[in-house]
């Protein structure tokens, strides 16, 4: 264990956030110019992403220091990335599947926070079942020609690139048909329109309607019809490290429920069980990682995002519950468990969750 | 160093964990363990134990042979390995349904280390009891005294609730009157239930200790083999999900069937990770203290809840073979059934949990 990296990357914590961070972090969320240039100065530090090599930003750490690293900075409660993910999905599949060009124009605005990215996956017609979606895109010499619509799309409107998915062989089988095309949201015939949010705490959507969109050749990422296989690495890397956040933020929310001293049995067995929850979050978290860095398979990973947003949810329940009726009057605890909400929908809801352990762990037969 | 930084905990670095993932050497330890198990202990041989009738040989010289009783007891008193290992080993002995009173001595020695009292002799099977009783005078008298898996005990450490915690004694079986025997629930595993009065203990408790810190190795025990027991009706559930047919499709192609399984699986790694981090916490409380103080009640309380849901899973699944003696559905049902409860219910260990939390809130992270 490298314990200089994390001295170093204290330092730099001390560095560059406020000196009330640590007492204030809370309020801090809402303090977006603070959390855009922690990005920039986590990047250019090369704490960002810590186990890259140093040509894409990073210090070239071990794995066990870099997750040793984002362990340190998630119980600092270090900024969260304002477009998480730019760096979190799109990037590492910049990083596998880019060209020297792509790679070269693409990632360190991403990662730097200067140009943000939207998912382009969801569709009217697709939602859980991406592998139907019907958005094409035509090879026509040196540029593909684009139409469709996609849906629930994460802040299109302030992105500038969008990873879109789109069928460029109509005639193969569903997973082999789909390509995924670096699509700059600027471009003529594309028509991004906000979709009005459940609560102000949700995330912000878009719809986005493709008319005729030329998007070059060279914005292919990854193998024509190669698509599926970019999707699913891209959003495994995210569920690689989002544990570290769930274990945090289900301590965080138990933390003033904990602090109750007359909390009575039934929310104390409440708070008990999601501090298993949270601890086996953690550990398994941490199995995992530890089982993948000694070349183990590691069928336990794929619990944790069911566990992790399953967690959330209760976790956040139990905060708007153990107040009483002062919850009734205070705005945060319920807009947190709407936000929760989404936990068990984006990235695969629980019920594919359950189908992907069902089939790929316990190797029991598909159904569809 | 950061002033913010002394607010935190330095339970993070990742080496103190290394333990999460059975080395090389552990795993073959498990291989070996879980064939002499299958051999030897097969669980076909719990159809030859009926309710009511005395339990054959046990088994007992076997397991204390091979040394698995004293695992993770310091080698001065000639334990051996680490209590990773023996949660290791537990875990295959829930898998198997041991009927050999593995668990109840394991039980009873950490509460006697735990509590600070000598060991017992490690060739003598013991057993752990709860339950009311007084101490006056250096004698003890026991008011019926429940002890998991006790009819084949030569000893006992019993734990007695008392003012400001519990005491604990260590009682020779032949000094006490023959218990009563229950076996409707797991008869490979009986429950005994001992009276005493005024019977001189070979060792106590001066004074009244903390019963969480009593229990807290127990606690990591129990949830080893309850996770083992989980693993295994897990496993044969998922077995017979891929081999009947209804409908014309495999059971466990339908999704009702696949996220019930899928389900079980979440519940016994949640409980696997706790309990084996549990384990690295008992020898090593200084690399997480505050986790260290409530995780045995969490890992127990995971465990049972895994080993209650997928043992019941396991005869939903099974259907209506479920509930005939032909299948091991109610083997694992009843040992679940028998071996949560012991030391306090789920509910009870989380609220517990949580109240530990609540006296340290003022001090939390």
């Amino acid at each position: 264990m490298n314990t200089d990296a994390i001295s170093e990357f204290v330092a730099f914590l001390d560095r560059a956030l406020p000196d009330d961070y640590w007492v204030r972090h809370v309020e801090y969320r809402d303090d977006h110019d603070l959390r855009a240039r922690y990005q920039q100065e986590a990047f250019d530090a090369g704490w960002l992403m810590p186990e890259w090599e140093p040509e894409y930003g990073g210090r070239d750490l071990s794995a066990a220091d870099g997750l040793a690293l984002r362990i340190e900075g998630a119980r600092r409660h270090v900024p969260r990335l304002l477009n998480v993910q730019g760096p979190g999905v799109v990037a590492p599949a910049l990083r596998t599947f880019g060209t020297p060009e792509q790679k070269a124009r693409l990632l360190r605005p991403v990662l730097r926070g200067e140009e943000w990215w939207a998912l382009g996956m969801s569709e009217p017609g697709s939602g859980s079942d991406l592998a139907s979606l019907r958005t094409s895109a035509r090879l026509r010499g040196d540029h593909f020609v684009v139409n469709g619509q996609k849906i629930w799309t994460t802040q299109a409107h302030q992105a500038r690139w969008c990873t879109l998915y789109a069928r460029t062989e109509p005639d193969a089988a569903r997973h082999a048909g789909i390509s995924c095309l670096i699509l700059d949201l600027h471009s003529s015939g594309v028509d991004v329109r906000p979709i009005g949010r459940a609560a102000e705490s949700v995330d912000e959507f878009c719809e986005v309607f493709l008319d005729d969109v030329r998007i070059p050749a060279g914005n292919l990422l990854g193998p024509l019809h190669g698509g599926w296989r970019v999707a699913i690495e891209s959003l495994e890397h995210e569920r690689d490290m989002i544990w570290i956040n769930n274990w945090v933020d289900v301590d965080r929310a138990l933390r003033p429920v904990l602090e109750k001293p007359d909390l009575d049995r039934e929310l104390r067995v409440r708070a008990g069980r999601l501090m298993a929850d949270a601890a086996a979050i953690r550990f398994t978290g941490l199995r995992s990682s530890l089982g993948r860095m000694a070349g183990r398979p590691v069928p336990e990973f794929f619990v944790l995002k069911l566990l992790g947003s399953e967690t959330a949810q209760a976790a956040a329940q139990l905060a708007l519950d153990a107040p009483g009726l002062p919850a009734l009057t205070s705005p945060e605890l319920f807009l947190d468990r709407v936000e929760s909400l989404g936990a068990t929908i984006y990235g695969g809801t629980s019920e594919i969750q359950r189908n992907i352990i069902g089939e790929r762990v316990l190797r029991l037969p598909r159904d569809r | 160093m950061s002033t913010r930084g002394t607010q935190v905990d330095r339970p993070l670095i990742v080496d103190a964990w290394r333990d999460l993932v059975l080395s090389d050497e552990r795993r073959q330890l498990v291989g070996s363990v879980r064939r002499h198990f299958a051999e030897r202990f097969p669980i076909s041989a719990h159809h030859a134990i009926v309710p009511g009738a005395e339990p054959k040989s046990n088994g007992w010289g076997e397991l204390t042979a091979a040394g698995y009783p004293v695992i993770g007891l310091p080698e001065d008193v000639g334990g051996a390995g680490t209590a990773v290992d023996l949660v290791a080993v537990l875990e295959e002995a829930g898998r198997a349904l041991l009927a050999a009173p593995l668990l109840a001595t394991v039980l009873a020695l950490h509460v006697l280390r735990a509590a600070g009292l000598p060991p017992a002799p490690a060739e003598q099977a013991g057993a752990l009891g709860r339950g009311r009783g007084v101490m006056y005078d250096g004698r003890v008298d026991l008011d019926g005294a429940y002890v998991l898996d006790g009819a084949a005990a030569e000893w006992l450490a019993v734990v007695i609730p008392a003012k400001a915690g519990v005491i604990v004694v260590q009682l020779d079986v032949s000094d006490l009157p023959a218990p009563v025997v229950s076996t409707h629930i797991d008869p490979a595993r009986p429950i005994a239930r001992f009276h005493a009065g005024g019977v001189r203990p070979r060792a106590a408790t001066g004074v009244a200790v903390p019963e969480d810190v009593v229990l807290a190795p127990a606690r990591v025990a129990v949830a080893a083999d309850l996770v083992g027991v989980a693993a295994g009706a897990l496993d044969r559930a998922v077995e017979h999900a891929l081999d009947r047919e209804q409908f014309g499709k495999k059971l466990g192609a339908f999704q009702g069937v696949k996220h019930r399984l899928a389900d079980g699986y979440v519940a016994v790694e949640r409980a696997r990770s706790l309990t084996r981090a549990a384990a690295i916490l008992i020898e090593r409380p200084e690399a997480d203290p505050k986790t260290a103080a409530r995780l045995p009640l969490l890992a127990q309380a995971a465990a049972a809840e895994a080993a209650l849901r997928t043992t019941s899973s396991l005869v939903q699944v099974l259907g209506a073979m479920g509930m005939t003696s032909e299948s091991d559905a109610h083997l694992f049902f009843r040992r679940a059934q028998q071996t949560a409860g012991f030391l306090g219910s789920p509910a009870d260990c989380y609220a517990r949990a949580a109240e530990i939390a609540l006296t340290s809130a003022g001090s939390m992270r």
